[in-house]
């Protein structure tokens, strides 16, 4: 399998993540936090070294705001559900992804909270537009770090400075940019930061979380025995354990620092200059292709997403055609209609091609080859 | 002499855990005494003659510390590190 879908979710895993996980499965009974047998102890210890690998990692300075969810849609919803409150103004950018966009449309239906929209085009992120926004009186701006139709990735530093200047919150959706550039947000005005485990850092799905980068408080989602302060019937306020009630997904912590371990050996710097070596080289030869159109503009940065249309196939029947050549593409609407709106292939969607940092460029050159003798 | 600390969740004892560690100090992560702690995590325990030591590596975690205590042969003195509290709240 040649695999091209590492923005829905990476493949292969970092080495050493499937045997992490075994190991944990096979070896460690037990929940983290709940006693005080060795192998409680263990795994606590497990959750504690990621907890702190990842503060670490994306530049956080205490790694009790770094809270675990199962994925980044569950870290956006806790995140949106306990800040957003009735009347607030949300502004966002318009190329959302439904794990944001979902959740505020139901808040905006339900809770009343108004949503703006700041300019966005096939050529990014209209910022004068969003100071002229922000002047509305926002409360909260949602904004992912990268598209992941067309790569595209946001000026979030810029963004979120402008957001805290106009006395907004930012909360930033790091979902396709985590792992493949650096991400010190320790000294960015970003205020909260949601993130899977299961791309950009190589490990497994069920993995996720969020972390909080200044002092703003909310309620959680979920409430729950916490393995803390158990004489108490109450939620907990303190950090992580307000944000962290049920048995955590220990097998996938347990393969996610291990992936963290590959990723910053290996450095995010290397994985970047890797993957843009093969996006260029995937546009370079996509562009050879006279019916084949390139949506976003690569010229701007880019984390290596390509989604494409072609004048001659249908996206169906090309995926079809790959498919059947076992290349794993992804086709349609990628879970972001909204983005698709404004790059005009709204309802149909794209072919994306997002190669990670295991491909090679033997296979680009068999997937070029495959869609000229496509006739593409 | 056998010191017992309490903290209100396992994250804070993992992390003077850690704080003790770096500082070469052996520690021992153990059940919650049920005599000082209805709570169903563990504890601390250490085992020093130097207090003062012990205090100032402590200090950089000291908000995280929920208790500490002196363990006496049939319970358990609440202290705080001011040297002349020691003693003074049995459990």
């Amino acid at each position: 399998m040649i695999y091209f879908d590492n923005a829905a979710s990476s493949f292969p895993k970092a080495p050493g993540v499937p045997e992490a996980m075994s190991d944990l499965l096979k070896n460690y009974g037990g929940n983290a936090g709940r006693a005080s047998h060795k192998i409680s102890i263990k795994l606590s210890e497990l959750v504690f070294d990621v907890r702190e690998k990842l503060t670490l990692f994306i530049g956080g300075l205490d790694s009790s705001k770094l809270i675990f969810t199962n994925n980044c849609s569950e870290a956006i919803n806790t995140v949106l559900f306990g800040y957003l409150k009735e009347g607030m103004k949300v502004l966002v950018s318009g190329m959302e992804h439904n794990a944001a966009m979902r959740p505020l449309r139901y808040l905006e239906k339900e809770k009343k909270i108004i949503l703006n929209f700041f300019g966005c085009s096939e050529q990014g992120a209209d910022i004068s537009d969003f100071e002229r926004q922000l002047k509305k009186g926002i409360d909260a701006v949602v904004c992912s770090a990268c598209s992941n139709v067309t790569g595209y990735i946001f000026p979030y530093r810029e963004l979120a400075e402008l957001a805290k200047k106009h006395g907004a919150v930012f909360i930033l959706d790091a979902a396709q940019l985590l792992g493949k550039r650096e991400m010190h947000i320790g000294d960015t005005a970003v205020d909260i930061i949601c993130f899977p485990g299961h791309k950009g850092l190589l490990g497994p799905h069920g993995t996720g979380g969020f972390y909080i980068n200044s002092d703003i408080k909310f309620n959680t989602l979920i409430y729950g025995g916490t393995g803390s302060v158990s004489e108490s019937e109450y939620q907990p306020e303190f950090l992580p354990d307000k944000f962290e009630s049920g048995t955590m997904n220990l097998c996938g912590i347990a393969g996610l620092n291990a992936a963290l371990d590959y990723v910053n050996k290996i450095t995010v710097a290397e994985i970047f200059r890797r993957e843009k070596e093969l996006a260029d080289y995937l546009i370079a030869g996509l562009n050879n292709l006279k019916s084949i159109r390139i949506i976003g503009n690569h010229k701007n940065e880019n984390c290596g997403i390509i989604s494409i249309l072609s004048e001659k196939k249908q996206i169906c029947q090309i995926a079809q055609i790959l498919d059947n050549n076992d290349i794993a593409v992804r086709m349609g609407l990628h879970c972001a209609p909204a983005a698709h709106r404004i790059l005009g292939t709204f309802p149909n969607g794209t072919l994306r091609f997002s190669p990670g940092f295991f491909n090679k460029k033997s296979e680009i050159d068999f997937t070029i080859e495959l869609f000229r003798d496509a006739g593409l | 002499m056998i010191i017992i600390i309490t903290a209100f969740s396992n994250y804070t004892i993992l992390k003077i855990s850690k704080t003790l560690d770096s500082n070469g100090i052996t520690s021992k992560k153990i059940p919650t005494p049920r005599e000082i702690s209805s709570d169903c995590g563990m504890s601390i325990m250490i085992e020093t003659e130097d207090l003062n030591s012990l205090e100032k590596i402590l200090i950089p975690v000291f908000k995280d510390v929920e208790h500490c205590y002196l363990k006496k042969e049939i319970n358990f003195e609440k202290f705080n590190f001011t040297g002349e509290n020691y003693g003074k709240e049995n459990h």
